[in-house]
């Protein structure tokens, strides 16, 4: 039976130390964000740093509970932002890891360490075509297999891509301007 | 024995299939896998020797119209994910709004006991679902009637206060949004609590021979498992690990009252049952505290948070009052403005955590927005613990993990 504690063992200031120190080099910048620690590395941390999270005697992070990511189109060459989510049963902490990257690159897999990678992953491919390095099974999860285009990327419309361009016009009274609008009007109320 | 299995491409090898192995598809439209969900699994005899669970038949992209709505519009899509506990859907949202815009803890008290009654009136109704189903599964008809009467009371308590049974888009940003409920509705929670008969069921199921027979040592999850896979709610406390974001993480009114979680350490679907059973009566006694507390409160006590950038004012202030009018004018038009940043809320649905993760760009509509969804994780198990048990016992394992396929694909 395990019984977390009830309170953080840790801030998240020193979480995001402890994460600094595990990270190395591959360390880019950590911050305190409404309360939750955010820490940012370079892509070549993973994923080495999957198990050192894990196993560290400190944060523990026994699970990876969710893998996402957000589209920054503007930003050229670091357009991907991929954030994972790790949380300590044990001691009760929280932290998120952001890494960018590059559009057609990949990242390291995270299945060796966790197995809740392998769903979370095959959704972040299917939707953003983000490419992860080692996964087993990397295939379409939420869309049919034969599906084009990624549908969270901010170029995707949200209509779908075969969508008419003017399926959003009115038929019943066209490109009408409006003076033509009320003499249809009075047309019809004549008849 | 071949199976048109199309372009999926399945690691299930359905172009050979070993002698004496047979390939079944579980699926989409079969009455256990409680919605669409296809399993593909490849049997000897009667038992499993792997199983591919095949989702996304109810994919509506939600995370992508969100994006293309104001916050508020965004409410109306959340209660169509978990669709048997809309409310605490609905909840979990706004609460991480409120996160990303740095007022949890202004939100009136009598918004958070209110909010902390209907998740877990949102909880009896999804586990109601969930025993009636699983029962039914099994071969215990009579569970199943007894226990969507109780639900459809509780859908009715929801339509007294906001209108709606399934889809409920309860509260808003800020409170109880224009939901708040009189003492009527506190005198029918607390008649429905006095006529509860969650004993009956427990009475049918819990010591019937036949049900115990079949979920004993069945589908057992261990606890490390429950780490690697990213498991959370019953699944996790029916391992022995007594965690639960209402204890741990205290949000709206659950450091307020007095409750237990109740763990079981077997990891079996029996387990699993029982930490559901006595999650129930819990979810009895909290709601009788809610319901007490609000009575105590004054009777002109706020619901809303004061900030008029993210509660619109009373409606008939508007037609009469400029200031009002205004303020109406720009909610409406622009809706609520976090500034940029980002946030991840969770909180304990019946189903585990469910989770948002929001990242605003400032503008009225949520740049991102990522829903962790319990049952899609939680759904990863099925294809580990499935393998090596009979194809009848795939059965109690899919209802003892309770999914909903409509967080599943999202």
């Amino acid at each position: 039976m395990l019984h977390p504690a009830t309170t953080a063992t840790l801030s998240p200031k020193e979480i995001v130390s402890r994460i600094e120190s595990l990270a190395g080099p591959s360390y880019e910048k950590g911050r305190v964000d409404h309360g939750d620690a955010v820490v940012a590395v370079t892509p070549d941390a993973w994923p080495k740093l999957f198990e050192a999270l894990r196993t560290d005697s400190e944060l523990s992070f026994e699970q990876l509970i969710d893998i996402t990511a957000v589209h920054w189109p503007l930003d050229d060459g670091r357009e991907f932002e991929l954030v994972w989510q790790f949380r300590s049963l044990s001691k009760n902490l929280y932290a998120r890891v952001t890494t960018r990257l590059a559009d057609g690159t990949g990242v390291n897999s995270a299945t060796q360490t966790f197995a809740s990678a392998n769903y979370l992953e095959r959704e972040v491919y299917d939707l953003f075509g983000i490419d992860f390095q080692g996964h087993p099974n990397l295939k379409r999860i939420l869309l049919p297999q034969e599906y084009e285009g990624h549908p969270l990327r901010k170029e995707y419309p949200v209509e779908g891509p075969n969508f008419p361009e003017d399926a959003h016009r009115n038929d019943l009274f066209g490109e009408l301007d409006p003076d033509d609008f009320w003499s249809a009007i009075d047309r019809a109320a004549e008849e | 024995m071949t199976i048109d299995a199309g372009k999926t491409g399945l690691p299930v090898d359905v172009e050979h299939v070993g002698e004496n192995r047979m390939l079944l598809n579980m699926g989409p439209q079969h009455p256990s896998t409680h919605g669409v969900l296809r399993l593909l699994i490849e049997l000897d005899g009667e038992v499993v020797r792997a199983c591919e669970a095949d989702m996304g038949y109810l994919h509506r992209g939600v995370e992508k119209l969100i994006e293309t709505h104001d916050y508020r519009g965004g409410i109306t899509l959340t209660d169509r994910m978990d669709y048997t506990a809309g409310p605490s859907n609905n909840m979990g949202y706004l609460m991480a709004i409120e996160k990303l815009m740095g007022v949890t803890d202004d939100i009136p008290l009598r918004a958070r006991y209110l909010r902390t009654a209907v998740a877990e009136l949102s909880r009896l109704a999804s586990h109601h679902i969930w025993i009636g189903t699983h029962a039914l599964d099994i071969g215990a008809m009579s569970a199943f009637l007894y226990s969507l009467r109780e639900r459809e009371k509780i859908l009715h308590l929801f339509e007294q206060a906001c209108g709606a049974r399934m889809t409920t888009s309860f509260m808003r940003v800020g409170g109880t949004g224009p939901h708040d409920i009189g003492d009527q509705w506190l005198d029918n929670v607390a008649d429905f609590l006095d006529g509860y008969t969650l004993h009956e069921i427990d009475e049918l199921v819990t010591e019937n021979e036949i049900f115990m027979e079949r979920t004993r040592d069945v589908g057992v999850v261990t606890k490390e498992q429950c780490f690697s896979f990213g498991l959370t709610g019953p699944l996790l406390r029916g391992s022995g690990v007594a965690w639960d974001l209402r204890k741990t993480q205290p949000y709206a009114a659950y450091d307020l009252v007095d409750f237990e979680v109740p763990v079981f350490s077997e990891g079996d679907v029996y387990a699993r049952y029982l930490v559901r059973l006595n999650e129930m009566y819990q979810s009895c006694r909290i709601i009788q505290q809610c319901v007490d507390a609000i009575r105590d409160l004054p009777l002109d006590s706020a619901s809303n948070i004061d900030r008029p950038e993210i509660v619109p004012p009373d409606i008939s202030r508007v037609p009469v009052d400029m200031e009002a009018m205004i303020n109406h004018f720009k909610l409406v038009m622009h809706g609520v403005q976090p500034e940029p940043g980002e946030a991840y809320f969770g909180i304990e649905n019946p189903k585990g955590e469910l989770g948002y993760y929001f990242v605003s760009d400032g503008s009225g509509m949520p740049y991102r927005c990522h829903v962790r969804s319990p049952s899609f994780v939680n759904l990863s198990i099925i294809e580990e613990i499935s393998v090596g048990t009979l194809i009848a016992d795939v059965v109690a394992i899919i209802g003892s993990v309770d999914i909903v396929l409509g967080e599943v694909d999202r």
